[in-house]
């Protein structure tokens, strides 16, 4: 049998009383496009925070690619082509945009420790930049300051940064939140179009239930930090379980 | 043009730096040399303030491990300068490493107060290790020896001699600055200073490249301390002291710490001002300190960083209004 991408081994964390997981186990595949969906507060920010390594879990274990990553920090994880986008614009408001996607690109190349050449000469780097933005459709802002963009651009540099270190496993927290419906579809399509290539693997955690249902091979669902349905897009919308936890919410249509 | 006029620019400045050390008089070219120092010191430093975002006050710790460095050397084993600048700058920089080491796990106050609290330790030791530092004596008898590189031997025990050493030293850190400032690792330390967890996120190590900030200033200022040991043939205790770790901190404010040029133009406002000060009152510190807070104040980034953006308002007037400039 195949090693899964990323294996999640009865993991469990606890905020004082509050549990935001509980004897978690999931498999990620690779080329799978997961989604992972629950209400407020089913600790679906927890648990990326966690397999990303800003968070430290209670108990359980995580492997990744067949390896132990439970206590290894973030940019270890990163390098091992582990990675993330986050719900906030978590951007480097000061730089421009090329710089922006520039510093995850020096990290893949190896060449972020040059201390005396001009980073301007390296340009196998500049071209690579040039295509993450191409494929982000932020060319033409390259030498804009990402700070004073448009709230829905800097939401796709921040996707852009998170492709360009390489990811074979990405999880998107909420990618598309704050987008307008242009910049929504780019997006999705270049999460398909990334994904049918297969060099990268998406998690999604989405609200907006069209996306999900739209782009997904698989969907979990989160409640109270229990994993209470997993599998394709059918089973879940015929779910009993998940229609009494999303109860008054008209998601499955 | 721009590139050609930077380069006349430059080139008129060393012109004017050469003509100080020939034909000025022996104070103005004294007063340069702590300029340059000074200068050596607040490049170094604000790599780490203003690059990478830590604010250190703990940096004069290393200013001594450079001067220290060189005295030992030249009063116990040899006198040739160089190697006592060699061993200044090691020194400085293993303290830079076990200190920082220490501190770069905190950011923001922590790391303040944890800076100022490994420097007060150096200072103390310093002061209290008679037998070895010279206690609050300091180390006396530091000669000007020839710098001798085994078929050539240069002088600078003259005043105008070993001016055009420390001028070849400014030029050489501005030189390395400059490229570090240029690099994928300059790039890498203003992504420290602006997101430090997306750094992370990128796959590198962010209390690595913090840690190599943290040393790369230290060796600087170690450069300086080796340097102004030198000038003065002498050093001690206060060389560590807090007090001056505040000098750079200063220096790269009043110049502006976005800007290249900023610690150096701060440096000379710093030295000459208080020069003149120090003539006509005996609490420079107060008019100082007013001098320093309308710049602070008046002047966001600092003096270059003021200039460039009054340039630059005034070059937007002239675009807005059809000039044909």
């Amino acid at each position: 049998m195949n090693i899964p991408l990323l294996e999640i081994k009865s993991l469990s964390k606890a905020f004082g009383k509050v549990i935001a997981a509980s004897d978690v186990n999931l498999a990620f595949e690779a080329g799978v496009l997961t989604s992972i969906i629950g209400p407020n507060g089913a600790g679906k920010s927890t648990l990326i925070n966690m397999l990303s390594g800003s968070l430290p879990v209670d108990s359980g274990r995580i492997f990744f690619q067949g390896a132990d990553i439970t206590h290894l920090p973030i940019h270890l994880r990163v390098k091992m082509g582990l990675c993330r986008s986050f719900q906030v614009v978590n951007i480097f408001p000061d730089l421009t945009v090329f710089d922006n996607i520039q510093i995850p690109v020096l990290a893949v190349h190896r060449r972020a420790r040059r201390l005396f050449r001009p980073v301007a000469r390296e340009a196998r780097v500049r071209e690579e930049v040039n295509h993450v933005l191409d494929r982000v459709g932020l060319a033409a802002e390259s030498r804009t300051v990402a700070g004073t963009l448009s709230h829905g651009d800097q939401r796709l540099l921040e996707v852009g940064i998170a492709l360009a270190v390489r990811p074979r496993l990405l999880f998107l927290d909420e990618p598309t939140a704050g987008m307008n419906p242009v910049e929504r579809v780019r997006v999705l399509e270049n999460i398909r179009g990334l994904s049918e290539e297969g060099k990268t693997t998406f998690v999604i955690v989405e609200h907006d239930m069209d996306i999900v249902f739209s782009l997904s091979d698989r969907v979990v669902v989160l409640h109270h930090g229990v994993v209470i349905e997993d599998g394709t897009k059918e089973d879940v919308q015929k779910s009993a379980r998940v229609r009494e936890v999303y109860l008054g919410e008209e998601v499955m249509t | 043009m721009k590139r050609f006029r930077t380069y006349i620019f430059i080139a008129l400045t060393l012109a004017g730096l050469v003509a100080i050390g020939l034909f000025a008089g022996r104070f103005v070219v004294y007063l340069s040399m702590r300029v340059f120092i000074l200068s050596i010191f607040a490049l170094g430093y604000n790599l780490l303030l203003g690059r990478t975002g830590l604010l250190s006050f703990g940096h004069a710790a290393f200013y001594a491990g450079g001067a220290y460095g060189l005295g030992l050397i030249s009063i116990h084993v040899t006198t040739n300068p160089l190697a006592g600048i060699i061993a200044g700058v090691a020194l400085a920089c293993i303290m830079a490493l076990v200190i920082g080491f220490f501190c770069v796990r905190h950011t923001e106050i922590y790391f303040a107060m944890l800076t100022l609290a490994f420097g007060m330790m150096v200072f103390s030791l310093i002061w209290n290790l008679r037998d070895v530092t010279g206690g609050d004596d300091g180390l006396i008898g530091i000669v000007r020896a020839p710098i001798s590189l085994g078929f050539v031997s240069i002088p600078i025990s003259e005043t105008s001699h070993y001016y055009f050493f420390v001028l070849f030293c400014f030029i050489l850190t501005v030189a390395l600055i400059y490229l570090i400032r240029r690099s994928p690792f300059g790039l890498v330390l203003s992504g420290v200073r602006e997101n430090d967890l997306r750094v992370e996120f990128a796959g590198l190590s962010v209390r690595n490249y913090r840690l190599a900030a943290f040393v790369i200033s230290g060796a600087f200022s170690g450069l300086a301390g080796s340097l102004g040991a030198l000038l003065e043939s002498y050093t001690n205790p206060f060389s560590a002291h807090w007090s001056h770790s505040a000098e750079p901190i200063l220096v790269s404010l009043i110049g502006g710490m976005q800007t290249f040029t900023g610690p150096i133009v701060g440096s000379v406002v710093f030295i000459v001002l208080r020069e003149i000060i120090e003539r006509f009152t005996q609490n420079w510190m107060l008019w100082f300190g007013l001098i320093l807070l309308v710049i602070i104040m008046g002047l966001r980034g600092g003096v270059v960083g003021g200039i460039a953006q009054l340039f630059r308002r005034e070059r937007g007037h002239a675009a807005k209004s059809g000039g044909s400039r």
